[in-house]
């Protein structure tokens, strides 16, 4: 009796999932999916035939990349390393004094980012998979070319605060490795909306934060929470960057595709009414997205400047694969890290 | 020996137990009997220690836990076998398989003994709990109506049992009945209860056959001699 | 259809060690926490049900409560204790599994300590009478309360278990899903999901589903061996 039932509990489970996966679109192999991606890269604005000929069916996905590359859509990405004397709080506001900080930690791990190895590895990261960099090097970025000390008790474990964004492009698992292995040191990784990533670092929780927003880092500065590494010329070293895309329905009824800029496509969306889904978490990807509306429109950060364009404005309050999952589903538009976005499509979008 | 002096029990407003005055002598088998919620079991339960008085004072000579062997209306069964939990009550004592396989066969149990104890009937749990009180010497032995849930082919049985320990012991006895000639049989003196309060008291075959007290009368009306 | 399962297993064979190391520390997190609550609540739960003392009451009404502390409530709570700047940052626990393990021994103790109680409240009284009336001294009876409660304590200890494995919103505050350190299989499947990455987080599913059916069905089959 009690086996006759383990089998019946184990069969509808089994069925149940097996209904979940069949829903899903099928996966194509991946060395099919590179070529779309290289394609919509060189040929920005016109509507590329394979696409409109089979609209609902590329790689499965409802939705593609209709624009990027737009100055505005610049997404500057630095490391601050955080001051040991920084005025830390507890959480009543009072001042907190002994916060433990690992600054040779941080030093070290931000020396070889700014050092020539990380740099190759950053401007190679995604080429193979993707045949595109995702991150590219700033001009004039800050360069590192002394010693970095091997890791020693007191220094091995470094802790990094960082976006979901970079998390998500997958970067830091191939940057970190050789720099742990190399030199012995072993970097935490803690990611969240850069709100949050940033507040880690004020609760004496972070050695290192990596963000993209320049607004919240200079306020991080400016409250004393960063310090000037020896070499550097500023607490913020900003070595690389990358763009957000616009993201749109391979339709595309509000024909951003043909638009002039980002901010001019941003105007056609709200003048169309056309679906828009936002992040609506206050992170960088968010804080970018609010500022390319038009001014008009009074869309802040502030859930309740939103309130009037509910009918055609989304605000998730999720991550980005999630926003990209509802732009997909209702043929949407939605601003994604690139990174994110590929490999969104890479994996066939959904489920499978 | 116990004496109780102005002793009551109250379960919020209802009255369970009002008795000014009461002896038991050391050596004597009483038998309490009365309607259902006269207050016997309520009686047991003061006197095994089981709770307290809410007035009064409750003397007893028998202080020893262990010395005092006290059998609920309803017994528990635990999980183990017969035999182990007759074994139970002999914890810590030496020869304890075989002195509790001779309770059991008191008890007509013997044969149950490897038997798993919870899935008894309600009978033979009431026998394996009178065996398990039975175990040990006690100077004090308190049982709440021991044949209740048994058989009628082993009440014979069980009573005899209970007669054995007691001469073999010299314990006093003191047990509530819902059969009159289960206290006619076992007890010197006989306490019939009515609603808490002693109706009367007396030796067993004055109070049996030559009831003084109407409520008294009243229990015993359909019984024959 | 290829299905994420076949993906998941295919993975777990090949020794996928992100998917190892997932499993690793799931497992070590959930048993660790389980077994704590277990050791601090049954012994709880049985007090609470056979002791007789003034607030007793008070004390069940408070364990009843606490058995509904939201986990991210508690994780909140936890992660300002152990944070940089809390009073227990010397104790280096933020970002631990130890951490993550004390966490989740506040939040499954008073859930333990509840199933227990309510178990053999009713049966502590018939059974105290019993030992007692045999002569057995309150250290005894205590132990055969215990002993009674074998059953109860099976599915106390593994409704704690379920708790501790499907509890996403204390370990991802107090842990930060830490690569290869602090990441489980609830945190990975959120985080995977964030990245749009729903396969993967399809294959974690299905494998915690599966890992529960396994103990429940063991427990299940361990009960009826024993014969209740």
């Amino acid at each position: 009796m009690t086996k006759r039932i383990c089998l019946v509990f184990f069969a509808v489970i089994f069925a149940l999932s097996a209904v979940a996966c069949a829903k899903t679109v099928p996966t194509l192999a991946t060395d099919s999916d590179a070529t779309p991606v290289t394609m919509e890269a060189e040929a920005e604005a016109s509507a590329l035939p394979e696409i409109t000929a089979v609209p609902e069916t590329t790689d499965g996905l409802s939705i593609k990349i209709l624009l990027e590359q737009d100055d505005d859509m610049m997404n500057n990405y630095s490391v601050i390393a955080v001051n040991m004397a920084a005025p830390f709080k507890d959480a009543d506001g009072k001042a907190v004094s002994g916060v433990a900080i690992n600054t040779a930690g941080a030093k070290a791990l931000a020396d070889w980012l700014m050092s020539d190895e990380a740099a190759q590895l950053i401007a190679s990261y995604g080429v193979a998979e993707y045949g595109e960099a995702l991150f590219m090097l700033k001009d004039g970025k800050p360069v590192f070319t002394g010693e970095i000390p091997m890791a020693t008790d007191a220094t091995r474990v470094i802790r990094l605060s960082t976006t979901t964004s970079v998390q998500d492009s997958g970067l830091l698992d191939a940057l970190l490795p050789a720099f742990q292995d190399k030199y012995g040191y072993t970097v935490e990784v803690s990611a969240a909306g850069t709100g949050k990533a940033i507040a880690a670092a004020t609760m004496g929780n972070a050695d290192l934060i990596l963000v993209h927003s320049k607004t919240q880092e200079e306020q991080f500065v400016a409250d004393g929470y960063a310090v000037k590494l020896d070499g550097y010329d500023s607490e913020r070293l900003t070595f690389m960057y990358n763009y957000f895309v616009l993201v749109g329905p391979v339709s595309d009824p509000a024909k951003c595709a043909e638009a002039d800029s980002v901010k001019d496509a941003f105007s056609r969306i709200a003048e169309g009414k056309f679906a828009f889904v936002s992040r609506g978490d206050k992170s960088g990807t968010h804080t970018k997205e609010v500022s390319l509306w038009p001014e008009a429109l009074g869309i802040t950060t502030d859930p309740a400047s939103i309130a009037a364009y509910s009918d055609w404005y989304l605000s998730s309050n999720a991550g980005m694969g999630v926003c990209l999952t509802m732009a997909n589903e209702m043929d949407g538009y939605v601003l994604a890290d690139k990174a994110t976005f590929l490999a969104f499509q890479a994996s066939g979008g959904a489920v499978g | 020996m116990i004496e109780l002096f102005d002793v009551q029990k109250r379960y919020g407003a209802r009255v369970a137990l009002d008795i000014p005055a009461l002896t038991i002598e050391a050596g004597e088998r009483l038998a309490v009997i009365g309607p259902n919620g006269s207050g016997k079991s309520t009686l047991l339960r003061l006197l095994a220690g089981m709770i307290g008085a809410d007035e009064g004072v409750v003397r007893s000579s028998a202080f020893v836990r262990g010395e005092i062997g006290y059998l609920p209306q309803k017994p528990y069964a635990f999980d183990m076998s017969v035999q182990k939990n007759v074994e139970l009550a002999l914890a810590g004592e030496p020869n304890r398989a075989k002195r509790a396989q001779e309770a059991l066969e008191r008890v007509g149990l013997l044969h149950l003994a490897k038997a798993r104890a919870n899935r008894l009937s309600g009978g033979e749990t009431q026998r394996m709990a009178l065996a398990r009180v039975l175990a040990k010497p006690r100077k004090l032995l308190l049982l709440d109506e021991p044949t209740a849930c048994v058989d009628i082919a082993a009440i014979e049985q069980i009573e005899r049992a209970i007669l054995d320990y007691v001469a073999q012991t010299g314990c006093t006895l003191v047990f509530s009945s819902h059969a009159p000639s289960q206290a006619m049989l076992l007890s010197t003196r006989v306490l019939a209860l009515d609603g808490g309060r002693i109706g009367e008291l007396g030796d067993t075959a004055q109070v049996l056959h030559d009831p003084q007290e109407e409520s008294t009368r009243a229990f015993l009306k359909n019984w024959k001699l | 259809m290829n299905g994420a399962f076949a993906r998941a297993l295919a993975l777990l064979l090949a020794g996928d060690p992100l998917l190892t190391s997932i499993l690793r520390v799931t497992l070590i997190m959930t048993f660790c926490s389980s077994m704590t609550a277990l050791l601090l609540g049954a012994p709880y739960g049985v007090l609470l049900a056979s002791a007789r003392f003034p607030g007793r009451k008070a004390l069940i009404l408070i364990n009843r409560t606490l058995t509904g502390l939201p986990p991210v409530v508690c994780g909140l709570f936890c992660y300002l204790q152990f944070s940089g700047t809390g009073p227990l940052r010397g104790l280096h626990l933020l970002f631990t599994v130890a951490g993550m393990v004390i966490a989740q021994v506040l939040l499954i103790t008073p859930i333990i300590a509840g199933s227990m109680e309510t178990a053999i409240t009713h049966i502590v009284e018939p059974m105290r009478e019993s030992a007692r009336g045999m002569g057995l001294s309150r250290g005894r009876t205590f132990l055969l309360t215990l002993n009674e409660s074998k059953y109860a304590l099976f599915s106390s200890y593994l409704l704690g278990f379920g708790r501790a494995m499907a509890e996403v919103g204390a370990v991802s505050m107090v842990g930060g899903a830490i690569a290869y350190k602090t990441n489980v299989m609830t945190t990975a499947i959120m985080m995977y999901t964030n990245m749009g990455n729903f396969s993967y987080a399809l294959a974690l599913g299905m494998l915690l589903l599966l890992i529960s059916l396994i103990v429940n069905i063991l427990a299940h089959v361990l009960q009826r061996s024993v014969g209740v």
